[in-house]
């Protein structure tokens, strides 16, 4: 085996995108199983699963993939119908193929049973083919030259054309008994003779080998004025034959050779009739396909040009534009505090690239939330299945994109969610029909973009989130409810913690709650609310930043410190009088524009001394469709700032996104506004 | 010398491999192509002594690329990669033109051994 250790990387790349290819394709063909695009789509990721894993040499998940071409090959060429069987019978193997794929990437071993599998994939074949049936036989065990018989005609023909200068030959050839495609080789070979000559009698006769049909030699008679050395010339070391005889001959020759030829590599073969031919089901499929191919011209939009780069690079890049920005901003601060002219122009040269630089390498990062939804639809089916439910899954703004981190790793909890949904959430169809709702449940799964932010909401129909369910499940875990709303306990299911589910099914309730979705969405800048209503059913609400390292913020002054805060969150920004300011019950409220906005003093929320000479602002900001109003002491001014992560010794710090380096190098602590306005005070 | 070789495969993959076996054995990539309409246009600006051609590829596919390539070039080269199945298209491409093919999974030994034959 050679060794392709060095393909692993782009072979696994490859292979999980047109894994995910087939699981897409797969299920649309259930939706429309006669969609020629859909087949071939189907076909090609096979065919190039195959071709990767035979050159790897992972001989079970080439033979594996060799069966779902095979089959596939049939259902494209029409002898198979797609029916439901045969879905799933194609989503078991990608299931098999998948688990192949996995072993494969931790321990280089492919060695799992496929055996069941294959041969039923193979009964499907076989079974709806009814053709091969009746060709099997006749199979000749012969491997040697017969040539065939010259005829009246034939003989007549051959006199005239050596009389004007032509030679007979007898010609033989046989294909090296391991090659994959015996006739088109002999092809291949009298292809090139004929360009000496012409060929008088053949065995098999063109028409088909043609048609790829060879497991014998070839035999032929030829006539051509060129000596036996320029064709042998010509001929020599042509791959994968194993033998080939050119002999120059008369028809007297022939005739007496007949009964008993003489030929080196020679003998007659005993019965077998010629006509009767093995036809391997493959190339009888392939046969059809061509025609197939020929008939409808397939339209494909262009593929991108990409190239693919490493992940760690990009990072990289990323980081030192990064730096490269926080310097940049450095330098326009000492050319600005010391009235340095000069410098004024090549700075904004130098401000106008990096600004381009940034959003390139933002760009670049990005992904559509396609990539993280594309297993979804698949993993729906199946799980409605499992439930024995009727679930509708519909996607909205795949194409809204991401940065790739993100994107890769918001997949994990919105899997839980959408399993939460699938079983907990959606009733079973006749509880459905009781309720007066129709038997097939829906959940939705939307992205879209506002600002600088993604939202991505999860929707389903199902039973909702009752709240005296979960106060129950709450007191029972010894978690208080008192003096909390119905909206507030609803959101208890984001305690660690926390099952709503009477009984722990095999799909939901792995043991990761809804608090691990919560913080790995929190992982990600991002916060997740929910909205349930009993009977009607539940959204969840997830907000994601677009980008991860930078943003644009406004620095405000709190005390003595400076802080930035997003301008992703801000609504609204103005000059605050204390008369704005009215206490209610719990705290206060601003009124603003006939509106009445819960008040939030950064400074008292974070336990900071009231600077001295402040000029007090208030700020708006909107979080999910909620309004705050953040009072700071004065406005520096707004920025672009690179988002450093605090240390993980810091990671208790609520309050803050990270921390950002300012232009004359002092650290400035990015507020996370969300933590801040909706954390519950200390108790 | 060395002989300069195009390939073109629709998956990176085997090109990759077939690049490493190509420059392994002393031949030089002038270059490659993902589809039969970059293949045929970069023919034409690399001009290789020789082409290995992939033959299901989105776009065009080999057997049409071989065609063009001919067409611009009758004396071009062109070494087919089929996978098993393909018989008829191989076939087609012999009809075409095609010097040879060779049979994926690629063995380096006979992928080789095809190259130096087709360009002696």
């Amino acid at each position: 085996m050679e060794d392709n250790s060095a393909y692993r990387d782009l072979f696994f790349e490859e292979t999980d995108e047109n894994l995910a290819i087939l699981n897409q394709e797969v299920l649309q063909l259930e939706q429309h199983p006669n969609d020629k695009a859909i087949i071939d789509a189907i076909f090609r990721a096979a065919h190039t699963l195959k071709g990767m894993a035979a050159t790897m040499g992972y001989e079970t998940m080439a033979e594996l993939t060799h069966a779902v071409e095979n089959l596939f090959e049939m259902v494209k060429s029409d002898q198979i119908k797609v029916s439901r069987e045969l879905i799933s019978l194609f989503f078991e193997s990608l299931d098999l193929l998948t688990e192949i794929v996995e072993n494969l990437r931790v321990d280089e071993s492919d060695a799992l049973d496929i055996s069941d599998l294959v041969s039923r994939l193979h009964q499907v074949a076989d079974t709806d083919v009814v053709l091969n049936e009746s060709t099997r036989q006749g199979e000749e065990t012969g491997d040697l030259f017969t040539y065939p018989e010259l005829e009246e005609g034939d003989k007549a023909a051959i006199q005239a054309a050596m009389s004007s200068g032509y030679y007979l030959y007898a010609v033989g050839i046989q294909v090296e008994a391991d090659s994959m495609m015996k006739a088109a080789r002999a092809y291949m070979l009298v292809n090139r003779l004929e360009q000496f000559g012409d060929i008088l009698l053949m065995h098999p006769p063109a028409d088909q080998l043609e048609q790829g049909e060879l497991d014998g030699p070839v035999t032929l008679y030829f006539l051509s004025k060129e000596p036996a050395e320029n064709l042998l010339a010509e001929t020599e070391g042509s791959s994968e034959i194993e033998s080939l005889k050119i002999r120059q001959t008369t028809v007297k020759e022939e005739q007496q050779l007949k009964p008993d030829e003489k030929d080196l590599v020679e003998e007659v073969s005993p019965g077998g009739d010629p006509d009767l031919r093995q036809v391997d089901p493959a190339d009888q499929a392939d046969e059809l396909e061509v025609g197939k191919k020929k008939s409808s011209a397939r339209k494909r939009t262009p593929a991108k040009q990409t190239i693919r780069v490493d992940l760690t690079r990009l990072d990289q890049f990323m980081n030192l534009v990064s730096e490269l920005v926080i310097h940049r901003t450095r330098l326009e601060d000492v050319s600005e505090k010391n009235q340095l002219q000069e410098l004024g122009e090549p700075l904004t040269q130098v401000g106008r690239i990096t600004n381009e630089l940034q959003e390139l390498v933002l760009q670049l990062r990005m992904q559509p939330f396609n990539a993280a939804v594309q297993r979804f639809p698949r993993m729906m089916r199946d799980l409605a299945n499992e439930l024995g439910k009727e679930i509708d899954f519909v996607t909205e703004g795949e194409e809204t994109e991401l940065d790739r981190t993100v994107v890769s790793e918001i997949g994990e909890p919105l899997i839980h969610l959408l399993r939460n949904a699938a079983d907990h959430g959606i009733e079973k169809p006749d509880e459905r029909l009781k309720a007066g709702k129709p038997k097939q449940g829906t959940i939705k799964l939307s992205a879209y973009p506002e600002g600088n932010r993604v939202i991505v909401t999860l929707q389903d129909d199902g039973k909702g989130l009752d709240p005296r369910l979960i106060e129950q499940s709450a007191w029972k875990k010894g978690i208080s409810t008192e003096g909390l709303s119905d909206e507030q306990i609803q959101a208890l299911i984001f305690h660690p913690g926390f099952s709503t589910a009477e009984v722990v099914t095999g799909v939901s309730g792995r043991g990761v709650g809804m608090d691990a979705v919560k913080e790995k969405i929190a992982s990600l800048n991002g916060t997740i609310e929910t909205h349930s209503e009993v009977g009607v059913g539940t959204t969840f609400r997830i907000t994601l930043p677009l980008t991860l390292s930078i943003i644009q913020s406004l620095l405000v002054k709190v005390g003595t410190e400076t802080f930035a805060i997003p301008q992703a969150v801000i609504d609204k920004v103005n000059r605050f009088e204390e008369t704005q300011a009215v206490p209610v019950h719990k705290g206060e409220v601003y009124q603003h524009e006939g509106q009445t906005i819960p008040l939030i003093r950064v400074g008292e929320k974070l336990e900071l001394p009231q600077a001295e000479q402040a000029l007090q602002h208030v700020i708006v900001v909107l979080i999910g469709d909620k309004r705050y109003a953040l009072v700071v002491d004065d406005l520096v001014h707004q920025k672009e700032i690179v988002i450093k992560k605090l240390g993980k010794e810091l990671n208790g710090l609520s309050s803050f996104l990270g921390a950002t380096i300012l232009g004359d190098g002092g650290i400035c602590l990015i507020l996370d506004v969300t933590s801040i306005c909706t954390r519950k005070k200390a108790t | 010398m060395s002989k300069r070789v195009l390939i073109v495969d629709d998956a990176a993959f085997m090109r990759i491999k077939l690049k490493d076996i190509l420059e392994k054995n002393g031949y030089e990539v002038a270059g490659e192509a993902q589809n039969g309409v970059e293949a045929v246009e970069l023919y034409k600006e690399v001009q290789p002594d020789i082409v290995t051609m992939d033959i299901t590829m989105p776009e065009k596919d080999g057997v049409e690329a071989l065609k063009e390539i001919k067409a611009h070039d009758s004396k071009a080269i062109v070494l087919m990669c089929s996978a098993m199945g393909q018989q008829t298209m191989v076939m087609d491409a012999i009809r075409a033109g095609a010097m040879d093919f060779i049979v994926k999974p690629f063995d380096t030994e006979r992928v080789i051994k095809a190259l130096d034959k087709a360009v002696s």
